[in-house]
């Protein structure tokens, strides 16, 4: 079973008999004073005995992250109004708090550990969207016993044994690569070359490569760019050079619109290229900042959720309506449904454990959730191994596309390429 | 190879444009303005709206020159003006205040995600001499010649020109001579911002409209300044096509990694040979 950090020497069964005996007699007002208001509850909870469940959502709400983090806190309020339609938590209620840390991990702590210096812990805290401040919030959590979910993408995140109970909503990178074997296969790639961004998203593609085609055969050649690039043509007619089969390559934001420039430029266009998830979700989609030409051969992978289905499940359903009522708009849809599939997750897994002490809620989350397959948005189930703190989606988590779709009201129109 | 020189010269005209936009404010005012990249992105925005606004492109150039111009001046005024003859170079500071806030005010508006900036019909690639190349290529080089030669002729020309040269040397010389040193720093800052706004719709379609590249391009212009000689036209051109070529030809041979190593290992050898810049004039200082 999995404790929080910290939890404490192993007790005699006599001590745990009186100390119990102890806390029966203590609570027996409060339980007095409960029955008369609101009935359902579940088990104990992370140090709070208030009837709501309690969960503080931290990240950049202003600065550079609030694009991202902006929507994200909507969907999260989204979810847990659409969880408290339905009878909440265990019958508890679903409060959210969210706290700005500016995009500043340092200012973010600052707000986290004040927030659990200043009175009752909360139930559950959503330790932010990028991996920066997720990294500086989850020993925080994790010192003080409150279970956490975030959407960092880092590998450092990936440890079980700091964050015990931490479940991260976003598989990791290599994860989000998934796809790059089926595109290899149906291509019969012999070559290919990784064209990654010199930095760490480079170095983790590049490994995820390497380890996704181990046994495939596949010869792999390591290319760089220069995200500060202003012209990347000199890149891609390098990586031509190689003369490969296809090409696989990844950005985010900034950088995306010149990197395909550049493919353009450097006239190689008829070779066939993968982008991955990060080049998916910039922007409104590469067909919003790139010429249509610099499109040409060119596949993306996404998440499933981010492509519009002829009919969507009632869970997309339900997300877009009461995304749209929180936030005024549908701006995207993976990190939005990245939230609300956070919050279902626990409450999930408090339905599972029947209860919401922060160990039994983890361990239902790890035992496996056996959700129906469209209680979630981003996988049709969460799969997390016993030693891991990400998931690891099904393959069918994915799809791969072409990069000159558009995206309307969020989600990818599937255009031919 | 071809593809690597094109490429790096096309750069390198943009690093010769930001470093151009230094020394004019420089010349005028005394001041490094390193807002001046920040003005070029700004501008590259502003055009990205136009013309998803419907405006003709005959329209845009004039407008966006005029408003960067004018956004300019407004910053000679709040972040140059009230430090003039406080004997310390707060400037520095007031100027890199003046790029964050127009670099978070662009955040704000338009967001973080690259955005097009099609200030031409066609752009397509095409080869040539064995490489690869697109039209924006030859019209930025074309560009950083041409407001290299005009700012040349400028100041060794006409009376605004001299009074640089003068302000530069002693500016409180100058002011005794009778030029009026805050015009001229107005003038100048309005000048620099106009030249941001008017290239802003080339540089921006090569760079696309996005707050980020502001930083490279003020730290790679200033690299272009100090490499080509602080105060000299000429070296701000030639400065920034070295350092686009050379940064150009490293990645392509050397790799991605030793980019900026190669760059640098160039900058520090030619600053110690002749700490002045290329073309730069050594400063006589009394002991």
């Amino acid at each position: 079973m999995i404790r929080p950090a910290g939890s404490g020497a192993p007790e005699t069964d006599g001590g745990r008999m009186k100390r119990r005996m102890w806390a029966a007699l203590a609570v027996l007002p409060l339980v007095a004073v409960g029955a008369c208001g609101n009935g359902g509850s579940g088990g104990s909870t992370s140090g709070s005995s208030s009837k709501v469940f309690d969960v503080v959502f931290v990240s950049g709400l202003s600065g550079p992250l609030e694009p991202v983090a902006g929507p994200m806190a909507a969907a999260f309020k989204a979810s847990a109004a659409d969880l408290n339609a339905n009878g909440g938590i265990l019958g508890r209620k679903i409060k959210i708090e969210t706290l700005d840390g500016h995009g500043d991990p340092t200012k973010s702590v600052n707000v986290l550990q004040k927030r659990i210096s200043s009175g009752d812990k909360p139930d559950l805290i959503y330790a932010g969207v990028a991996s920066a401040e997720v990294l500086a919030m989850l020993p925080v959590a994790a010192r003080a016993g409150i279970p956490s979910v975030a959407s960092g993408s880092s590998n450092d995140i990936n440890d079980i044994k700091a964050y015990p109970l931490h479940r991260n909503i976003i598989p990791s990178a290599a994860s989000q690569m998934l796809g790059l074997t089926k595109y290899v296969g149906d291509r019969s790639v012999k070559k290919l070359v990784v064209l990654a961004p010199q930095d760490a998203q480079g170095d983790g593609i590049v490994a995820a490569a390497k380890k996704l085609l181990a046994s495939s055969g596949v010869d792999i050649v390591n290319q760089r760019y220069s995200t500060t690039d202003v012209d990347v043509s000199v890149a891609w007619e390098k990586a031509a050079a190689a003369h490969p089969d296809a090409i696989y390559t990844d950005c985010l934001g900034d950088p995306c619109g010149r990197l395909l420039q550049g493919r353009l430029k450097a006239g190689i266009t008829n070779i066939p290229t993968l982008g991955g998830t990060s080049l998916g979700g910039s922007g409104n989609g590469p067909a919003s900042f790139a010429p249509a030409a610099a499109l040409k051969n060119l596949d993306m992978i996404v998440f499933g959720a981010q492509v519009k289905q002829a009919t969507e499940t009632a869970s997309m359903n339900a997300f877009l309506t009461g995304f749209k009522k929180q936030y005024g708009k549908i701006t995207s849809t993976v990190a939005p449904a990245s939230s609300w599939d956070g919050l279902r997750m626990y409450a999930m897994a408090a339905k599972k454990a029947n209860s919401t002490d922060p160990a039994k809620m983890v361990e239902a989350i790890s035992a496996g959730l056996d959700a129906p397959s469209d209680y979630f948005l981003l996988s049709t189930d969460l799969k997390f191994p016993a030693d891991k703190t990400m998931q690891v989606p099904p393959v069918d988590t994915f799809k791969i596309i072409p990069a000159t779709s558009t995206i309307s009201d969020g989600q990818y129109e599937v255009s031919g390429n | 190879m071809t593809t690597a020189i094109i490429s790096g010269l096309a750069t390198g005209s943009i690093y010769a444009l930001i470093a151009i936009g230094y020394n004019i404010t420089y010349l005028s005012a005394g001041a490094l303005n390193f807002a001046q990249a920040n003005l070029v992105v700004l501008g590259a925005f502003l055009t990205a709206w136009c013309y998803q606004h419907g405006w003709a492109a005959y329209a845009i150039y004039p407008a966006v020159g005029v408003a960067v111009a004018v956004i300019a001046m407004l910053e000679e005024r709040l972040a140059i003006r009230p430090l003039r003859n406080r004997g310390s170079h707060s400037e520095l500071v007031t100027t890199l205040g003046a790029a964050t806030i127009i670099t978070g005010t662009i955040i704000v508006i338009w967001g973080s995600d690259p955005i097009e900036v099609t200030s031409f019909g066609a752009n397509s690639p095409f080869s040539i001499l064995g490489g690869r190349a697109q039209p924006i290529d030859f019209i930025l080089m074309g560009c950083a010649v041409g407001v290299a030669a005009l700012l040349v002729l400028l100041v060794r020309r006409t009376s605004f020109g001299i009074a640089t040269l003068a302000q530069s040397e002693d500016a409180d010389a100058a002011s005794l001579r009778g030029i009026d040193v805050r015009r001229l720093s107005l003038y100048g800052f309005g000048l620099a911002g106009l030249l941001a706004g008017l290239m802003s719709p080339i540089v921006g379609n090569k760079t696309y409209a996005v707050a980020s590249v502001s930083l490279l391009l003020a730290v790679k212009g200033f690299v272009a300044l100090t490499f080509g000689g602080l105060g000299s036209i000429e070296g701000a051109l030639i400065g920034g096509l070295c350092i686009g070529v050379i940064e150009s030809l490293a990645a392509r041979y050397v790799g991605a990694d030793y980019r900026d190593i190669a760059l640098f290992l160039v900058f520090a050898a030619t600053l110690l040979v002749r700490p002045q810049g290329l073309f730069g004039k050594p400063h006589l200082r009394p002991v």
